[in-house]
């Protein structure tokens, strides 16, 4: 027969060992999830502009405002055209640009009410709710990708008069397509963004997030007729994107300013000229 | 006489006020579309003007202070309207940032959101309303002070909130005021360590000299002689050496556009020297005959002071309009496409609204508190 001692001992030591695998668990259950989130693939998605292959047609700027339903006056993908030098030894220079997704953007560093955000796969993303419109982000931007909605969108589809006497008005048209705010609406859009953005808020290229998210490439990517965009992840090794960093000279817009733009250029829009 | 003078004046203050209610109304129906903004020129004239009256608020709080800390008995009838001022000031500068944002009622909730502290606007944000509201206790405890002058524990309780204001009235002329574009690495123009103590000097005259256009109508239009001879003579030596100051800055900053031969410090005063001509002119030429107006001998009459006075707010506020446009008109690529940013009706009838505003709140506020001005005017003249 056990003494009372005894029993009393055997129950602090069981509550003992109890408290110890409770608390190992408790501090195991953080650890676990920890290491869940090392093994969660972290992507750092990128964009390579073959300037070589591009023919400066500019249907990454059409794909992009139909894909966006961006609206009149703003552009996501926009360009930087020069010309260089005096006839007959002329040379003409074409830059597509887009919201570069700076590593290091100054645009997220600057916004007061954190509206501009890096998400997990380093994009720089908006959100249209958080933001005031204070347009600090425009004036931090080296490189002018960022837009301000200062006047209701779609302003023309919204209009009454005709553009030619007898024929039916944007907002006849409108109605015509079952009322949509323009006849072009892409639904899509409204996933990760408002579809069409509010007014007195900034908006600018998301690297089409909604279409990333499915494992598709933005929508510039995928229209340009010459393949001149390649859109990948930085971080895997196989990725095209890596390789074509690799194999040539890249180079960013103001690498000076230490912004890690995630928009590399290759080669020259001129043959036969350095890659810059 | 004296009620004619002041009908007139009010008059013309609510008839401007009016019209500039009109211009909100037509940007509030319209949109931004009605500013000169655009893509590459995102800040216009309300940020320019913004900056203005925070430099006229930070740096009158400064002489209010200065004034009361160091007892300079002759500028005495200066020091509770130099707090006003600054408090009027920053409700002009706040209603301008509220007009040029898109959403102001989510602007007001920046401070408290406490969202993006590596932020400049978050702080600066934040100081305003601070600022503000010290102004506010610290005009309800002056007032209370004029009623019972020999009230001791009301007297300490100024000196602690002056003792903060100034502090903070220096935080927010070099934070918010200078840092907020300086901070900017994307535009070479006010990433430069010369702006911030520029922006300073700026705001301390302008605020010196708002002041002595503020003693001069109340002299004419009010009959309230706020300066006498002595405090006229001190004020006019503070502003020789402070426009001395500011001009020196500004001879400084062309020999720097000009002599580092970057190709944004070129393209920078290619545009002073065109397009911007007229408000360069008005800055450089302004603080100029202003400096010889108050050296010379017919500067030591008070008119040729306030015109003096005069010259040189128009000055510091080309100087601010300049810096705003310029720096972003500055292409920022190579190729770019070039927009460029031109006033537009709506916004200066805004800014003229505005500025009738803060003329209209300071007499508000002076008459609504200021029950002794008649007593303490005529110890003056005494």
């Amino acid at each position: 027969m056990e003494k009372i001692g005894d029993i009393n001992v055997k129950k602090r030591r069981d509550f003992l060992k109890k408290a110890l695998v409770g608390a190992a668990t408790l501090f195991s259950i953080p650890a676990l999830s920890s290491t869940r989130k090392e093994e969660k693939k972290v992507r750092r998605l990128a964009m390579v502009i073959d300037l070589q292959k591009c023919t400066a047609c500019g249907a990454c700027t059409i794909a992009c405002k139909t894909e966006n339903n961006v609206q009149e006056g703003i552009l996501w993908a926009d360009k930087i055209c020069n010309t260089v030098g005096i006839f007959p030894n002329v040379r003409y220079d074409y830059i597509p640009t887009l919201c570069n997704h700076c590593e290091n953007a100054p645009c997220v560093k600057v916004c007061p009410t954190q509206a501009m955000f890096k998400d997990d796969d380093g994009i720089t993303m908006h959100n249209p709710d958080k933001c005031v419109g204070c347009r600090y982000c425009m004036v931090a931007c080296p490189y002018n990708v960022i837009s301000f909605n200062g006047e209701k969108s779609h302003k023309r589809w919204r209009e009454d008069k005709p553009l030619i006497a007898g024929t039916a008005s944007p907002k006849e048209m409108n109605l015509k397509v079952g009322g949509n705010v323009i006849p072009y609406y892409n639904p899509e859009r409204n996933d990760t963004l408002p579809g069409i953005r509010p007014q007195n808020v900034v908006e600018k290229c998301t690297f089409c997030d909604h279409l990333v998210k499915r494992g598709e490439a933005p929508r510039c990517v995928q229209r340009c007729p010459s393949k001149a965009r390649i859109f990948g992840d930085l971080k895997d090794s196989k990725s095209e994107v890596v390789s074509l960093l690799g194999k040539y000279a890249p180079f960013r817009l103001k690498e000076h300013l230490g912004t890690l733009p995630k928009v590399f250029y290759i080669r020259n829009y001129n043959p036969g000229k350095s890659s810059r | 006489m004296k009620n004619t003078k002041n009908t007139i004046w009010y008059t013309l203050l609510i008839i401007i006020f009016i019209i500039g209610l009109v211009g909100v109304y037509n940007q509030f129906v319209q949109g931004h579309s009605v500013t000169g903004i655009n893509k590459q020129v995102p800040w216009g004239v309300y940020v320019a003007a913004f900056t203005f009256f925070i430099g006229i608020s930070t740096g009158s709080t400064l002489i209010g202070f200065i004034i009361y800390v160091f007892n300079l008995k002759d500028l005495k009838p200066l020091e509770y309207r130099a707090v006003i001022v600054g408090f009027v000031s920053l409700i002009g500068a706040v209603l301008f940032v509220m007009l040029d944002v898109g959403n102001p009622i989510r602007m007001m909730k920046v401070p408290f959101l406490m969202q993006n502290t590596s932020s400049v606007f978050f702080y600066s944000s934040l100081s305003y309303y601070t600022f503000g509201l010290l102004l506010l206790l610290l005009i309800v405890a002056l007032a209370k002070l004029k009623k019972d002058p020999k009230n001791e524990k009301l007297q300490k309780r100024i000196r602690i909130m002056s003792i903060i204001a100034f502090p903070m009235a220096m935080v927010i002329v070099l934070v918010p005021d200078g840092a907020l574009f300086s901070f900017v690495k994307a535009r070479e123009f006010w990433n430069r360590p010369l702006l911030l103590p520029h922006f300073a000097n700026a705001a301390l005259v302008s605020a010196l000299a708002a002041l002595v256009i503020i003693a001069f109508i109340s002299k004419k239009i009010q009959n309230i002689e706020l300066l006498n001879q002595s405090a006229r003579r001190v004020l006019r030596v503070i502003l020789i050496f402070l426009v001395a100051g500011v001009l020196f800055l500004d001879l400084f900053d062309i020999l720097v556009l000009n002599y580092s031969e970057k190709p944004e410090g070129i393209e920078a005063w290619e545009l002073l020297t065109t397009s911007h001509l007229y408000f360069f002119i008005l800055n450089i030429f302004g603080l100029l005959i202003a400096l010889l107006l108050l050296l010379s001998k017919i500067g030591k009459q008070f008119s040729m002071m306030v015109l003096a006075s005069v010259l040189i707010v128009f000055a510091i506020s080309a100087y601010r309009y300049n810096l705003i446009i310029v720096g972003q008109e500055i292409p920022l690529l190579e190729g770019i496409e070039v927009l460029k940013y031109s006033i537009t009706l709506t916004e200066v009838v805004i800014c003229a609204g505005i500025t009738s505003f803060i003329i209209l709140s300071y007499q508000l506020i002076v008459s609504k508190f200021d029950a002794t001005v008649d007593s303490l005017s005529s110890s003056v003249e005494a």
